[in-house]
């Protein structure tokens, strides 16, 4: 041995307490003048504590699987499903004339899961790590006794298999194995299986060459495993073959189980996916995506809208074995390491129903506030004027648009004033005109217009000309209107642009044919009242407010910006994509 | 499964037995940290690590004041509120204390004696280094970290270990023991070594 390796196994035997007195004397001399021994020391005694570590660790991880598997919960959220059954079931058992006699025989190191059971009734086990154990009425003889103690070690694992001394070796040569089990009678109970009972252990992976191996026991005590046979149930191997040469068929060419190629990495998709859902994909998922399920549309846009091909030739039971294949093969996988988009669709999901709901409430609070612009006519007197008489409709008149307030309301309100009808009664001076307002589009869009001719006593709205989205006229859709030449008008514009009032107003003489500038800017209340102090609209009152449910609306402003910071940073939330071939279909969040 | 049965499986290596009856504190540890801000993960990560002091403290011949699922929760207590107050230093960058006893059990009235809580400082301060050591032992290769496992074990004769893992003869598996030591103890150095000097 290299001289490093015999300081190696010294310090072992010193911290295994095997040093002889006189050794370990010598020893701790050495450590006391030896400061890189020391080191040497402390770090073979640090692996000690991590190999500790690590073994305490994977029994605690089988504490907790056994603890949430007793309480029905799947694997604390890994996913682990025990979905495919079947492996290597072995009966320590010596030949004895007409049956098997269960003989304790191996020294086991630990002791195994304690069971009473009736041998006058069918019994069917569970144990810790899931097996299950199907023990007929009258397959175990005991002796004539009602219950027998039976102890059942189960072995899945490398360390579980030398924590009860299973070895797995097969005339000298090691095996692999996917799960061992060992029945016997407890100590202190004696008895022999008469007839076969059947045990199916489970296991996360299916292999192609899994074999059913007995176990013969020497006069050692040691356990040779021979008589290999195909398991008694294959189908679960049969399976997962079929379902892998469906795989390497139809989908190999676009998909992987690890990594996302042309479309998405297909490791545990048995968990994120139902069998249901994952059959009418396959099958067709053009007419899955048409129906506007998000999860598909989802996926279909992160994967650059290339549709996948249909498979309507696979049925039901290939696609259940395609899905069993690979949810065994992804037990190779690390789960963390394959996208999840069913979580993230969750959040998006999530984010556009808060979101949505916001949004509605924000809709119906702006409805419930009324016009932007609330215009009140007035007689004389005071009363609100209800029925105008109209005096004349043009053939083509302008519409007025009404914009809903949204954080702002202005109110019009008119003494005594005429509408622009009264224009076209036969008044001196009154002649045919053109009349244009002309602002930006993004301000044409939120204010509405007013004319204000002073002199004679005449207000009225205005609404956007035809073929146009800048400009307003008063009477007609193509700025016709009779007006009085030579006498003073006003436009004025009244809205709310960006959550903030705005407002402009513009003189001038009348003309036969114009076209007004007019450009809304943001105001405050006061500039308002002192933009228009000035002017003789008598009996002509603007005013501006916030609207009634504006604090509300701003609230809810404040929580949709709130939710907004949830929305999935890859995620568009696109379920109502467009889809070639098909109607669009927009739906909702679910 | 009372406390002396479960404290003898523990001591006697049964420890799957005895962890299958100690998980059963689970809730109790989960419903602890989830009202204190922490996920179902965290609750379990916590509950492995006061599974593992709870275990290394009775191999230790270690005597309980409480019950031990008193103990159990007091460790977590204190190891989440360990864990609240590191999480929030790294947020904010508070200036660094350290860890003192005084300074991890204040939002918690005291369940464990004295020196429960000075073994669980230890502990912790021995944590990040066993966690080093247990790494080093992860990047080994599966054939060493199993032989040594299975040596750690000490249940099977070297005799035994040989024929499981098939080596040729019993001087050769405990040369490749030793092998295996000394490539762990050489990762181990070196992730040591990254360690300080970052």
């Amino acid at each position: 041995m290299r001289p490093e390796l015999e300081l190696i196994e010294r310090i072992e035997r010193y911290l295994d307490g095997e040093l002889s007195p006189a050794d370990k004397t010598a020893f701790e001399s050495e450590l006391a003048a030896d400061a890189s021994l020391r080191e040497a020391v402390q770090l073979q005694q640090d692996i000690r504590l991590g190999l500790e570590r690590a073994s305490l660790g994977s029994s605690i991880r089988r504490a907790k699987q056994h603890y949430y598997r007793r309480i029905g919960y799947r694997w604390g959220g890994l996913g682990l499903g025990l979905a495919v059954v079947a492996l290597v079931a072995i009966l320590l058992a010596t030949r004895h004339d007409r049956g098997f006699t269960i003989v304790p025989g191996v020294q086991a190191a630990t002791h195994g899961e304690l069971y009473t059971i009736d041998v006058r009734h069918d019994t069917l086990l569970r144990t810790a790590h899931g097996a299950k154990i199907n023990i007929p009425r009258g397959s175990i003889d005991a002796n004539g006794a009602d219950t027998v103690r039976l102890e059942i070690k189960e072995a899945y694992t490398i360390a579980e298999m030398l924590r009860y001394g299973l070895l797995t070796q097969s005339d000298g040569r090691p095996l692999s194995s996917g799960g061992m089990i060992d029945i016997r009678p407890a100590e202190g109970s004696s008895a022999r299986i008469v007839r076969p009972i059947n045990v199916a252990l489970p296991t996360l992976r299916v292999e192609e060459n899994m074999q059913r191996f007995k176990g013969i026991v020497d006069d050692k005590g040691k356990i040779n495993w021979t008589d290999p046979r195909p398991l008694a149930d294959s189908s679960a191997q049969k399976a997962i073959a079929y379902g892998k040469s469906i795989f390497e068929t139809n989908c190999r060419s676009c998909h992987s189980l690890r990594y996302s190629v042309t479309g998405p990495a297909l490791a545990y998709i048995g968990q994120r996916r139902s069998e249901e859902w994952l059959y009418d994909f396959i099958r067709h998922n053009d007419k899955v995506l048409s129906s506007g399920d998000c999860y598909a549309r989802y996926i279909y846009n992160i994967y650059n809208k290339t549709p996948m091909n249909t498979f309507p030739e696979l049925n039901r039971a290939d696609v259940r074995h395609v899905i069993d294949y690979i949810t065994s093969e992804s037990q190779l996988i690390d789960s963390n390491q394959v996208p999840n988009y069913t979580r993230e669709l969750d959040s998006c999901l999530r984010y556009k129903q808060l979101a949505g709901a916001l949004e509605r409430n924000r809709e119906a609070l702006i409805r419930a506030n009324g016009p932007r612009t609330d215009v009140i006519r007035r007689d004389d007197t005071g009363a609100i004027i209800t029925d105008t008489v109209v005096v004349y409709t043009s053939p083509a008149p302008v519409t007025t648009i009404e914009h809903p307030s949204i954080y702002y309301q202005f109110t019009v309100e008119s003494f005594g004033w005429y509408n622009v009808d009264a224009l076209l009664k036969d008044l001196p001076g009154v002649l045919p005109s053109e009349l244009r307002v002309q602002m930006t589009p993004e301000y044409a869009a939120e204010v509405n217009v007013f004319l204000v001719l002073p002199g004679r006593k005449i207000f009225t709205e205005g609404g956007v000309l035809k073929d146009s989205k800048t400009e307003f006229g008063f009477l007609t859709e193509d700025g016709q209107i009779p007006l009085p030449q030579g006498e003073q008008a006003y436009v004025f514009a009244t809205g709310e642009y960006q959550g903030k009032p705005v407002f402009a107003v513009r003189g001038f003489m009348m003309a036969r044919q114009q076209t007004i500038n007019l450009q809304p800017v943001p105001m405050t209340k006061e500039e308002i009242t002192e933009a228009i102090r000035h002017l003789d609209f008598n009996q002509l009152a603007i005013r501006v407010a916030e609207s009634p449910n504006a604090v509300r609306i701003r609230g809810i402003d404040t929580s949709l910006a709130a939710v907004a910071r949830f929305k999935p940073q890859h995620c568009d939330c696109d379920c109502g994509v467009n889809f070639p071939g098909t109607d669009t279909a927009v739906v909702e969040g679910r | 499964m009372d406390d002396q049965t479960i404290i003898e499986l523990i001591r006697t290596g049964k420890n799957d037995l005895a962890l299958n009856a100690l998980y059963r504190n689970f809730p109790a540890i989960r419903k602890l940290v989830r009202s204190h801000g922490g996920s179902t993960r965290d609750a379990e990560d916590i509950f492995q690590e006061a599974l593992i002091i709870l275990i290394r403290q009775l191999k230790k011949d270690f005597r309980l004041s409480a019950k031990l699922s008193t103990y159990l929760y007091g460790v977590c207590r204190r190891l989440w509120s360990e864990q609240l107050r590191k999480r929030r230093l790294q947020v904010s960058f508070d200036s660094m204390t350290g860890i003192l006893p005084g300074s991890m059990d204040t939002p918690f009235k005291d369940d464990l004696s004295a020196d429960e809580v000075s073994d669980l400082y230890e502990h912790l301060q021995q944590e990040s280094r066993i966690r080093l050591a247990e790494q080093a032992l992860n990047e080994l290769k599966d054939r060493c970290r199993e032989l040594l496992l299975v040596f750690y074990h000490g249940q099977l004769s070297v005799k035994e270990i040989a024929a499981k893992m098939g080596y040729r003869s019993e001087n050769s598996t405990k040369n490749q023991k030793y092998k295996c030591l000394e490539a762990a103890r050489t990762r181990l150095k070196e992730l040591q070594h990254q360690t300080q000097t970052l």
